[in-house]
């Protein structure tokens, strides 16, 4: 499920609030570890790593040394410096890099930053998985760097990179077969005419379909042009700017003729299916009619049937239940059980990796992220309240919990320092945990078997000709032997028991794409036989019993995962679908290859390594100003950990005012703690232009430092600190000081944000800040005033994609020469002029309904196809007031607007309405009509 | 500021304009030189030897600079004269004595092929930017102009073969060209395939492989194609000629032996890994290397006779002497190989990727590497 995992991620559109956590509102990258970065050596690489992942870190070295050698070949492209590849070693810790500056999804595989050349890559507890990415991003890496060398000998402009569905397809290509995941994708898409074409691509631009359609391209280039005209493309890159024409110049045929040989190679491929397989819509019934919905386990009260599932339904991941009558088909909407990811207790649900367990006793076992581990909890569906909750914190990745007949254990899965992906036993009475296995195999869906000593699981452990496929096996808790169940050359997962214990069922993609399977118990054994239960088209998850006739699993189809239900006693009892299994290969086991191979690895503790991350001068010259310039630049260490900025300009116009006229400032920012801390030193001089104080130009000179402290509390919430100290001479007349001040100023915040983002701006959740500071002069006594900023937003979700949304804010200064604070126009008062309503307080308050009007534009242009996503309609009401001494009058607005999102970077606004006048008495002859841009508050 | 400082920065400005905009011009003389290496692989069976003894002790003697990359052509020498083409669509001229510019011509696209010099003409083409044409240039250095400029459908993107009488060059979608040297098209073939494997030619047979995966022979005299075999993958190896055996190597990694005449596949030898030069064949040894950076020997009957790892990619030609092979690896550095046992005896680094084919000639070896920076190393 790890790539699919980024369905949630591309899909949705609530996630384009990472990184927002240095500004006003945002979420928070919390550091909860300080790791001690190790390296290794290769002969191509720079291996980062830390604490006890050293095995792994060894096993991933010889992969990308191989992988190297691989891809040399094919791109006939080296990299002639160590390349550094950056272990975490779960995907927990990966979160906490600041090698990039967002915040990380859940789903998020790796990447290859482009800047510093850096390969940051999480492990997931499965070898195979890290090998795929390893090799993924390792693509991207030779690529990007064949596309440098291809244009530069050619002098053409380097940036003329190949579109992101060639460069992801590629990469997937070149790094992975035609898996499970990616054929589920590409049925869906041609079956239920969703599949888009080369020519419309950007439509679907950084979906997973786009990785998907693109990865499945280049096997029918391959398949139909040849092999060497993948990688050719890149070779012809010099010759045109247009991407769609070095296409068609390697493959020999108009774009329009290349979409209509692949639409037909896949519905050829495709279409057949149809004659012995179903869509789940027709054989199976729905249970839900939208969003990702997962891992169903039933419960009744009072006689009555529940679903107890987590799933995203509205942006949030959640634990939700319905009412289901096991005999009908219309069944209730789902209602929130427990509502994920607003608080730090369930920050994050796992939903694509880990499903939920329930016990005889009412109580679901569920896994979402905790502060910096993962952590059980309990539910009692009578108590309707979580009655328990285990974390540990050497156990940094759970999943899938299921309990013991007698609800006393639960078994799972967890991920450890080591990178290791083992099984769990915890005794629920005395919190007593037991390792059941300790390797690097990865071990997955444990649940118990026939009796409470026995454990069923899936791993990746299985040797001989089906060496590393995932296979059922059993543990026996008595005896600690591990046996296998099944042998075959296919995946499988999500083992499950019948209520009886006579049928053991399962999901594998034995035939490509993942359908339910049983196998038979009896006489104590399992037959050496599996069957075949369902024959979908796309794809079936997690199966669980609703009673011993009847199960409810995930389905996707349409591209989305809804909940399904069937009954399996109306299948026909021996399916024409059975794989014999033989078992006589099963001795053994295989090893992973470490870096033993190569001679020359070395291993050495971490030394900072700073590299430039950007670097800008400028010198300009205008007939008001005269000759000015400046540079600005900044560096910071391999992991992003601690970083300096540098900014440098001189404003002189004339040559006695050289030296007095440099601006320098000098800032350190490091991250690599929880508690973040930044300090620096800066001299400002020159002419401002201050917009709260007055509309005339002044001369300033000020120097000083500063410090700035930000401590997470959770991902949700934060305290800020600063405090500068500042030396500030101030003339409107030239040669005559008006007021001279050395300026203290402290500062301490509150801040939360656990909001979700549409196109514009947030749906849902709220924003938050509350802030304390005085400043004060303390040498000449001239300036000395408090500041309360308290801003407080709320979301309120109408539709999927409608909210309403309030704003409160109050801004205060009070004291002697405070300075005032602005506001009007299209971010806050809506119709005023803009900033041009001026106060040392200021309150204001806004109402607005958000809603969609247009969800994509696509414009075909003769020489580029561009589209547009989320045009959003607005109505508006806006109130407020500023003053310094004494209240005068509220100011309103009323009106709609539109907004439009161009390109994910800036949002487009056009206002228009009424002013509301005179203290609120009367709305202004006509209509204003503003146009701005910036994002709904 | 004064009227003063904008003259600097105006004439700053205009000497920058002026450098770049350098005039397209080769004019200079030269003596008739018999032994001249004029074009890739000295001739067109390609032979890329030398008969005597060389020391592996060099110095560089000078090194300069071109406008864009290399790919994997070599220089051509004619007397005193040095000429390389490069990928941003440009010939030049060096001394051969100290490496200074003569001058240079400019085109709008990419020149992939080592420039033919028959006397006082340079033969080059050129495969165009944004539009699927080649041009066939031939240009008088003497005088400084240029005599022929024939347009011809189809980019061409590998070595071409030049005689005093023909020139002969295959493009990217599968055109086949023959022209005399006074610009006459003498006969044009389109093959089924696309092409980027340089084409060789002895007795009048041309031969090329293409990437469909066939090797392809045609009469050089009425283009007609003698032979059409199918192979493995692709081919984007060229090919070399000695005695009546054509030797190229393919996508598999295979290097072939063909009978000239007829093409009919003599042995293959799989090499393990992708490869896209020219084999070195001398009168009893051929000798190539892979991409994956293996360097190896076989003797005429497709026996390994020794092979060599490197860590680097080797997809140029190397260049043989009578005791050491002269090879450059994508990974900054060319090496002295023992040809008798294939032992590396001395590697030269260099601040670049090193993807141009090693010349020697007379007392110097020519090697090339990223950003278009030529050397001229002197045989100590």
């Amino acid at each position: 499920m790890k790539f699919l995992k980024l369905l949630l991620i591309i899909i949705l559109i609530f996630a384009s609030d990472a990184g927002a956590q240095f500004y006003y509102f945002g979420r928070n990258k919390v550091q909860y570890q300080t790791f001690d970065w190790k390296v290794l050596r290769t002969e191509h690489f720079n291996i980062y790593y830390y604490g006890e992942f050293e095995e792994i870190a060894e096993i991933g070295a010889s992969y990308a040394e191989d992988a190297y050698d691989e891809l040399k070949v094919k791109f006939n492209n080296l990299i002639t410096h160590p390349i550094p590849l950056i272990f975490y070693n779960t995907s927990l810790h990966f979160q906490q890099t600041n090698t990039t500056p967002g915040l990380i999804p859940d789903a998020v595989g790796g990447f290859f930053e482009f800047i510093k050349g850096r390969v940051v890559i999480p492990y997931t507890g499965s070898i195979h998985d890290f090998k795929h990415v390893i090799r993924h991003e390792l693509v991207h890496v030779f690529m990007t760097t064949k596309v440098i060398h291809v244009l530069s000998d050619h002098r053409q402009p380097t940036d003329l990179f190949p579109p992101l569905w060639y460069t992801e397809g590629l990469a997937e290509y070149m790094s992975t077969g035609i898996d499970a995941q990616a054929e589920m994708v590409m049925r869906d898409a041609v079956i239920n005419n969703y599949f888009v074409n080369l020519e419309n691509m950007y439509s679907i631009y950084g979906t997973f379909l786009m990785y998907k359609e693109g990865q499945n391209f280049f096997h029918f280039v391959s398949d139909k042009y040849g092999p060497e005209k993948v990688l050719l493309m890149i070779d012809n890159l010099w010759m045109f700017s247009n991407f769609n024409k070095v296409l068609e110049y390697t493959l020999g045929k108009p774009i329009e003729d290349i979409d209509s040989d692949w639409s037909f190679y896949l519905k050829r491929k495709y279409y057949p299916l149809l004659s012995n397989k179903a869509p789940l819509q027709v054989s199976a019934v729905q249970l839900t009619d939208f969003g990702f919905n997962f891992s169903p386990v039933s419960y009744k009260i009072n006689g009555d049937t529940y679903l107890y599932f987590p799933a995203n339904r509205d942006g949030y991941s959640s634990l939700y239940r319905m009412k289901i009558n096991v005999e009908q088909k219309s069944d209730l909407e789902p209602e929130l059980v427990i509502r994920g990811e607003k608080t730090s207790e369930f920050e994050t649900f796992h939903l694509f990796q880990s499903s939920i367990g329930i016990s005889k006793d009412g109580i679901v076992a569920f896994v979402t992220k905790a502060g910096a581990t993962d952590a059980i909890h309990f539910y009692s569906v009578l108590q309707n309240e979580i009655i328990k909750t285990y974390q540990d914190e050497n156990l940094i990745n759970i999943n899938s919990p299921k309990f013991s007949a007698d609800g006393r254990k639960v078994v799972f899965q967890a991920i450890d320092q080591k990178g290791f992906s083992d099984l769990f036993i915890l005794d629920l009475g005395t919190d007593a945990l037991t390792r059941i296995t300790n390797d690097y195999y990865d071990e997955r869906d444990p649940i118990f078997g026939i009796t409470d000593d026995q454990i069923i699981f899936t791993s990746d452990r299985t040797a001989g000709k089906n060496a590393r496929y995932y296979n059922l096996f059993s543990y026996d808790l008595q005896s600690h032997d591990i046996k296998y169940i099944t042998n075959l050359s296919a995946n499988l997962s999500s083992p499950v028991l019948s209520p009886d214990k006579k049928t053991l069922l399962f999901t594998s993609d034995i035939d490509k794409v993942q359908n339910i399977y049983r196998l038979k118990y009896r006489n104590n054994t399992f037959s050496d036989s599996v069957w075949k239960v369902t024959y979908f088209i796309t794809s079936a998850f997690y199966p669980g019993y609703i009673d011993t006739t009847t199960i409810a699993f995930s389905g996707f189809e349409n591209f989305a995962f809804n909940l399904y239900k069937e009954k399996i006693d109306s299948l026909p009892s021996d399916s024409s679908f059975t794989v014999v299994m033989n078992f006589d290969s099963t001795g053994g086991k295989w090893e992973e290859t470490q870096l033993k191979l190569y001679a020359e690895k070395e291993k050495y503790k971490y030394q900072k390594e700073y590299t430039l991350d950007y670097a800008q001068s400028d010198v300009s010259t205008d007939p008001v100003f005269g000759t000015r310039g400046g540079a600005v630049l900044s560096l910071s260490d391999l992991f992003g950990d601690d970083n300096y900025f540098f900014l440098i300009y001189n404003t002189a116009s004339v040559q006695s005012d050289f030296l007095k006229s440099f601006n320098i400032m000098l800032e350190r920012i490091d991250l690599s703690k929880r508690t973040n801390y930044g300090y620096g030193v800066f001299h400002f001089s020159g002419r401002r232009y201050d917009l709260t104080e007055s509309d005339d130009y002044f001369f300033e000179r000020s120097f000083g430092g500063f410090f700035l402290l930000n401590f997470p509390l959770s991902k949700f919430q934060r305290i800020e600190t600063d405090v500068s100290i500042a030396n500030s001479d101030k003339e409107i007349v030239a040669g005559i000081i008006e007021r001279k001040a050395l300026l203290v100023s402290n500062s301490i915040s509150y801040v939360a944000d656990n909001s979700i983002w549409g196109p514009t701006g947030p749906l849902d959740g709220i924003r938050a800040r509350l802030l304390l500071g005085y400043t004060s002069d303390v040498k000449y006594s001239n300036v000395n005033y408090f500041t309360v900023i308290a801003d407080y937003r709320h979301y309120f979700r109408i539709g999927y994609t409608t909210a309403l949304a309030f704003r409160g804010a109050l801004f205060y200064n009070d004291g002697k020469e405070p300075r005032r604070y602005f506001m009007g126009g299209s971010w806050d008062l809506r119709g005023w002029p803009r900033w041009g309503i001026r106060g040392q307080k200021l309150w204001i308050s806004s109402l607005e309904l958000r809603f969609p009007l247009i969800d994509q534009i696509n414009i075909k242009f003769p020489f580029i196809n561009i589209g547009f996503f989320g045009l959003r309609g607005a109505l508006f009401s806006d109130f407020g007031g500023a003053w310094d001494e004494r209240y005068n009058e509220t100011l309103g607005s009323v009106g709609w607007g539109f907004r439009l999102n161009l390109f994910g970077v800036l949002v487009l606004r056009y206002d228009m309405g009424k002013k509301i006048e005179d203290n609120m008495n009367k709305f202004q002859h006509g209509l204003f009509y503003q146009f701005f841009f910036g994002w709904d508050f | 500021m004064g009227f003063l400082n904008l003259l600097k920065i105006i004439s700053v400005l205009s000497m920058l304009l002026m450098v770049g905009c350098g005039a397209s011009l080769i004019r200079t003389t030269a003596h008739l030189d018999n032994d001249a290496y004029a074009g890739f692989g000295r001739t067109p069976a390609r032979e890329f030897f030398i008969n005597k003894e060389i020391s592996d002790s060099l110095s560089l003697k000078w090194q300069n600079s071109v406008n864009g990359g290399f790919n994997n052509s070599s220089v051509a020498i004619y007397d005193s004269l040095v000429f390389i083409n490069d990928l941003s669509g440009r010939i030049y001229c060096f001394y051969l004595s100290n490496g200074k510019q003569i001058g240079q011509l400019k085109s709008s696209g990419s020149v992939f092929t080592t420039p033919y010099v028959n006397k006082y003409t340079l033969v080059y083409t050129v495969a165009e930017e944004n539009e699927n044409i080649t041009h066939l240039y031939y240009y008088d250095y003497i005088k400084g102009k240029m005599k022929y400029d024939i347009e011809a459908a189809g980019r061409s993107v590998t070595q071409m073969i030049g005689t005093p009488d023909e020139i002969i060059f295959n493009t990217e979608d599968g055109n086949v060209y023959k022209y005399d040297m006074k610009g006459n098209e003498i006969w044009k073939i389109k093959i089924s395939s696309s092409i980027h494997s340089s084409p060789s030619m002895k007795d009048n047979i041309i031969v090329f492989g293409n990437d469909n995966g066939e090797i392809i022979g045609i009469d050089s005299k009425t283009g007609r194609i003698l032979y059409n075999k199918k192979t493995g993958e692709s081919f984007f190896g060229a090919s070399s000629i000695s005695d009546n055996t054509v030797y190229i190597g393919n996508d598999n990694g295979n290097l072939y032996a063909v009978n000239l005449q007829k093409g009919n596949i003599i042995w293959k030898y799989n090499s393990g890994a992708k490869i896209i030069m020219t084999p070195s064949v001398t009168a009893d040894k051929i000798y190539f290397g892979n991409l994956s950076g293996e360097l190896f020997c076989l003797d005429k009957e497709g026996n390994l006779i020794w092979r060599t790892a490197t860590d680097g990619i080797l997809n140029a030609t190397p260049f043989i002497s009578e005791n050491y092979l002269v090879i450059p690896d994508m990974n900054k550095k060319f090496y002295f190989v023992d040809i008798n046992t294939g032992k590396i005896e001395k590697t030269y680094n260099v601040e670049g990727r090193l993807n141009l084919s090693p010349v020697i000639f007379r007392n110097l070896l020519f090697v090339g590497y990223d950003r278009g920076e030529l050397q001229a190393y002197e045989f100590k």
